[in-house]
């Protein structure tokens, strides 16, 4: 019913006025007309293509400036900044391309990225533009490692599991979004390491405070991914293949006719056989422990997913009307679990998602503006550990149990589970003139999941009814520029909000154990605010603050079914998160130099843990965590030619309990250093582009390097520094080389990663993948079919 | 312009200079210089998943901290097992390992073998003085089959492996507690449970060859349930040969508090249960149930007692301060509650020094960790040497020549 009340009243806006048109040529610095030149308004997805006498028209812009590209095949692309405030009649001028598209400023105001703007934000953000890896055989994961503050632990080669952290929070505490959409329980079709570059715009990386679009209880920070936004019709297809039998193959275009329908298809395959060399692995042979390089073993990983979109866009009632439908499907050799070697166990998982998008920025009103989805998720996921044989590293069984157990060490089992997610949000943003806005989020949530192990002969299983968990959480926030755009601050009130209904959870009631329904209602207020202030053109500070929340998840409420027993007075994380940072911004000639530095804290109660007790295990709430932090990040270049990038994070993560749980006893790591976490990680990239070296095409290489300092295991106050475990010191070097046409249509590039073969570790004992080499081919095409 | 962009590099080196100097890393737990170490204590700090070891001079007196502990280099995850001929035993994940005290009491690897898996409780038995019966492998199967090794403990290398059955019923489990070396016979206590962990209404000990373990018997009991448990030392010879074990029936363990804890009795020379003897614990401890026992001799037993007043959720048991120390007479069935206060964690608490005190481990809310010392000579229980920084201490044993 939502959705046609939407769509009756989005035909209701398309009777909205003031709005403006702007007309004109396009032509060459002789005057000539250029024929079909491309001309799109930035930050908008508004634009058009110049007729055959280079004439244009742009409508539907409202009455501010609006920075406007124009491009065309063999011309340098330029960009204009425009003052509407009436209906407006401009020529736009072209020059003649020696070798590459470059963008050329031409006004005196500095024409700003998507990712620029963002940046300029209150909040402490980074903003990674993907296009720099398009070319390369790099999953998100990898990506993300560019962005200051992130820390990302893999536990192997491809589709294994990691640990992303963010200013010292990590897993459930940051929320993932895609184009908004919060995916993090839509399955792993949508893990940051499967999904591929090729298919995004940039990344969105907020620290601590975010905003309420982003409106979920993150309360470490939001990771949102923007997939791209091309008004265009496109086609850019690519296939990568490497060391360890890996494959990879990304297919993602769009049809747009010019009564604006719009078909917009994309997938992946990714497959790996993960058998790359691990070293000085402990297996014994008559009896004698031995160390040996040995290949790894069952640790095959293939993911597919396909996505399939159709509506309208950039119509005068809809910026977008879409409904999608995609699946994907995981099939996965489970390995390495806590280290250990695992011959057969195995996981799949099937999941679709049906969707529905609509938005427009003139709602009613040229003021107001409206972006609402609805999303339905399945999930069927199926987990196989019936293997009564033990094996060691080198792949041979080393004993056979006879025992109902099996290779993870619990009752063997086919678990198999169904998990079905409704996910609706709703936001409105109002904008009452250019200095003042008001926003509303609403994020409604709701699983249900069931499943049973087909093995067990127990009647009386957990989760063989489903298990309900409902969340909404709201923001309004309040937005002001002020001072001549020199100060933007904006002020975000949050309600969190949780209903759980655990159906036949084990409990411990009077005495004994029960298989019981357990509900718990729980509701939070958090609070944020950010601001940015100007000093100078090329210098701004900023500052923000949250007291935010993260709700219990189903598995931690509900347990397991299993061994995790339920905790129904599970309390909500929380964290007051502060963040004081400065920017350094200056272009000389055609130097360009970024620089931003930001200070964070975090302050975390009731963190959650799964403690042990007995046979049983549960989540609970245990500690206070302290975060205090460094970050950099910089970033030069050189003539469009040479770019440096580099980032640094410094972060003291640290134990904020002054006694012993659940006594008054001092406890002697009242304010160490957390263990098993990087505390000194940095990141460099160089990159190269050759313009030209070769007729009608140019080279680029590129030469990265990731590090990790050494960190404790454990506490650095306890035990012996010389018997402690250490995660070593990690030192990754990663070179590249792509060659593309000038057009950059067909792309071809050679990568090796870890070029040293160096030891890899995110986790202690846990080896990751040492050199490999990768080739990709790409190719992309774009029709510059656009609107009006 | 250039003037704040050097400005602002100089403030962002230093603030990172800042920062790093304060690198953890550096040697700021040094070695300690003692060199005679007799007690082995296995630390908990389970919020973090972290369990460290330490070495101790001995544990009546004074006071050592977390800094001085020890990690197994590259081994994170260790079980304590036990400790012969001056070495200690610790399983992990795939490999089980004798380790030296060395100098500055520094555990020093000196063998491993594979075992068969890592429980939290594994079950052994010195059945010579070179020879280790134990099942390392999983603690619970429905079908009563687990699996041993006898690993020669000189050489560390197996010298036979095979399997045990235990009998159990249809749609339960068998959850070994102990063996026990008695008169050439391996005895096995075990809970036999439904598939919800808890005991049934009669508690069973089975009996085996000790040469070639195969099977004898299975005697049972119907006055308790859930005769002793792995992780707890739960039965004791008195000077004459006698067994005596004490049930382990709290909801905890065994499950099954509807029958009374209690400890029963196997003469010597005899392979079954005394009938005549049954201790009734819960009856003369307030309606409580025990969780283990220790002989100190004489006839005299320590037991470890829940208290089911301050019990409400499963993690009580372990976690909460629950759990009292009493002296009882195994002839009169008399008992007396020893001076330490309430203390949690109840896993292998206890365990009697070469000089024949009984040392007991208490994780207390208001008065911090440490042992206590229960004299036999004296009858007098005495505060011993406190230990800060474990969020408990789990487990600990001497280390015997």
């Amino acid at each position: 019913m939502l959705w046609v009340i939407l769509l009756v009243l989005g035909g209701v806006a398309k009777a909205q006025t003031s709005t403006f048109t702007i007309t004109g040529k396009v032509l060459d610095q002789t005057g000539s007309p250029v024929p079909f030149a491309n001309l799109k308004v930035l930050d908008s997805s508004q634009g058009t293509l110049a007729n055959l006498d280079g004439t244009f028209s742009i409508s539907g812009l409202s009455a501010k400036s609006y920075s406007i590209t124009i491009s065309s095949i063999g011309y340098r692309s330029k960009t204009y900044l425009i003052d509407v405030e009436k209906n407006t009649q401009t020529d736009f001028i072209l020059v003649a391309s020696e070798n590459t598209l470059e963008m050329v400023q031409v006004t005196e105001r500095q024409i700003k990225s998507d990712s620029e703007i963002i940046r300029e934000a209150g909040f402490n953000v980074s903003s990674i533009e993907t296009g720099q890896f398009e070319n390369l055989s790099v999953d998100l994961n990898q990506v993300l490692r560019n962005a200051a503050g992130i820390r990302i632990k893999e536990s192997g080669g491809m589709g294994s599991a990691y640990n992303l952290s963010l200013n010292g929070l990590s897993d459930r505490q940051v929320r993932i979004f895609v184009d908004e959409v919060p995916v993090d329980q839509l399955g792993s079709g949508f893990n940051l390491n499967n999904l591929p570059v090729n298919m995004i715009e940039r990344i969105d990386v907020y620290k601590g405070v975010v905003p309420v679009k982003l409106g979920a209880d993150a309360l470490g920070g939001s990771i949102n991914i923007v997939t791209r936004q091309d008004v265009d019709t496109f086609l850019d297809a690519s296939y990568s293949t490497g060391s360890f039998n890996t494959h990879q193959a990304v297919l993602n275009g769009q049809y747009r006719n010019g009564g604006g329908f719009t078909f917009k298809a994309s997938g992946y395959y990714n497959y790996s056989d993960n058998d790359y060399r691990m070293k000085s692995m402990s297996v014994f042979r008559e009896g004698k422990e031995t160390f040996v390089d040995i290949r790894r073993f069952h640790d095959q990983y293939q993911a597919y997913m396909g996505n399939v979109e159709a509506g309208f866009t950039q119509t005068k009632w809809a910026d977008q009307l879409l409904a999608g439908v995609s699946v994907a499907t995981i099939d996965q050799d489970i390995q390495g679990i806590n280290s250990k070697p695992v011959g057969e166990a195995e996981e799949s998982e099937r999941n679709r998602n049906y969707t529905l998008k609509y938005s427009k920025r003139e709602f009613f009103s040229p003021k107001l503006g409206l972006n609402v989805f609805a999303l339905y998720n399945e999930i069927n996921s199926t987990s196989i550990d019936t293997s009564s044989n033990r094996y060691d590293w080198s792949g041979q069984i080393v004993r056979t149990e006879r025992n109902n157990l099996g290779e993870m060490v619990r009752e063997k089992t086919i678990f198999e589970y169904e998990q079905s997610h409704f996910l609706n949000r709703i936001f409105l943003d109002y904008r009452f003139n250019e200095h003042h806005t008001l926003s509303f989020n609403q994020l409604f949530s709701s699983i249900s999941r069931q499943g049973e192990n087909r093995l067990s002969t127990n009647n009386n299983q957990p989760f063989r009814s489903p298990n309900d968990i409902r969340q909404v959480v709201s923001g309004l926030e309040y937005e002001i520029n002020a001072m001549d755009q020199k100060l933007r601050a904006t002020f975000a009130l949050k309600n969190y909000n949780l209903y759980l209904l655990a159906r036949n959870a084990i409990q411990y009631q009077a005495g004994q154990f029960e298989i019981e329904d357990i509900e718990t209602d729980q509701n939070r207020w958090g609070y944020a605010a950010a601001g940015r202030y100007f000093l100078r053109p090329d210098w701004s500070v900023k500052g923000s603050f949250e007291k935010g929340y993260r709700l219990p998840q189903p598995r931690e409420i509900f347990g397991d079914g299993l061994q995790i027993i339920a905790n129904p007075q599970l309390q909500p994380e929380s964290s007051l998160n502060v963040n004081l940072g400065m920017a350094y911004r200056i272009k000389i000639n055609r130097h360009v130099l970024r620089s931003d530095a930001n200070f964070f804290m975090r302050d975390v109660d009731n963190f959650v843990f799964l403690r042990q007790e007995g046979v049983f295990s549960r989540y609970t709430n245990v500690l206070g965590v302290l975060i205090r932090g460094f970050e950099w990040e910089g970033h030069y270049q050189y003539a469009q030619k040479l770019t440096l990038q580099a980032n640094l994070t410094y972060q003291n993560v640290l134990n904020n309990e002054k006694y012993v749980a659940g006594t008054r006893n001092p406890s002697l790591v009242y304010r160490d250093r957390m263990p098993n976490t990087p505390f000194l990680f940095a990141n460099t990239q160089l990159t190269y582009l050759f313009a030209g070296l070769f007729t009608g095409a140019d080279l680029s290489l590129y030469h990265s390097i990731n590090y990790v300092h050494e960190y404790f295991l454990n506490y650095p106050s306890v035990a012996i520094t010389s018997t402690k475990n250490i995660v070593p010191v990690q030192l990754l070097n990663n070179v590249g080389v792509t060659l593309s046409d000038i057009n950059r249509t067909y792309n071809v590039s050679l990568e090796a990663r870890n070029i040293f073969d160096k030891a890899a570790y995110d986790n202690f004992n846990q080896q990751k993948p040492g050199r490999a080499f990768f080739l990709k081919i790409r190719y992309y095409f774009s029709k510059n079919s656009l609107i009006n | 312009m250039k003037k704040h962009s050097f400005l602002f590099l100089t403030f962002a080196f230093i603030s990172l200079l800042t920062f790093t100097a304060c690198d953890d890393n550096e040697d700021s737990n040094p070695i300690p210089s003692d060199d005679e170490y007799n007690f082995f204590v296995a630390l908990s700090l389970p919020g973090i998943d972290s369990y460290p070891f330490h070495l101790l001079k001995g544990v009546e007196t004074g006071s050592a901290s977390i800094t001085g502990a020890q990690e197994i280099p590259g081994i994170p995850y260790n079980v304590p097992i036990t400790s012969h001929d001056g070495y200690v035993f610790l399983n992990s994940d795939d490999k089980l390992s004798k380790y030296e005290v060395g100098e500055n009491g520094i555990l020093i690897d000196r063998g491993s073998l594979p075992n068969l898996g890592i429980s939290g409780g594994p079950v052994y038995e010195f059945i010579s003085d070179s020879r280790m019966l134990i099942s390392s492998g999983p603690r619970a199967t429905s079908d009563g089959v687990f699996q041993y090794q006898i690993i020669n403990t000189e050489s560390m290398t197996q010298v036979s492996t095979g399997s045990i059955t235990l009998p159990t019923d249809s749609n339960s489990k068998s959850i070994p507690s102990a063996y026990i070396l008695k008169e050439g016979k391996i005895y096995v206590p075990y809970i036999h449970s439904d598939e919800k962990y808890v005991a049934y209404n009669e508690a069973p000990v089975a009996i085996f060859n000790a040469s070639d373990l195969t099977y004898e018997k299975t005697i049972y009991t119907d006055k308790t349930a859930s005769l002793a448990y792995s992780v707890v030392s739960s039965h004791g010879f008195s000077e004459n040969g006698d067994l005596y074990i004490t049930s382990c029936n709290s909801d905890y363990w065994g499950a099954n508090e509807s029958l009374p804890s209690g400890i029963v009795r196997i003469n010597a020379g005899s392979s079954d249960f005394d009938d005549s003897y049954f201790f009734n614990l819960t009856e003369a401890l307030d309606g409580n149930h025990t969780g283990g026992m220790l002989y100190v001799g004489n006839n005299k037993a320590i037991v470890q007692v829940f208290r089911s007043d301050l019990i409400t959720a499963y993690g009580d048991y372990q976690g909460g301060f629950v759990i009292e120390y009493h002296l009882v007479d195994l002839l009169t069935k008399s008992t007396s509650k020893l001076d330490i206060p309430l203390s949690r964690y109840p896993r292998r608490a206890m365990a009697l020094t070469a000089g024949g005190k009984a040392v007991i481990m208490a994780n207390t809310q208001t008065d911090g960790n440490a042992f206590h010392i229960y004299d036999p000579a004296s009858n007098s229980t005495s505060k011993g040497l406190t230990y800060e920084g474990a969020e408990f201490m789990s487990a600990f044993f001497p280390i015997t020549d």
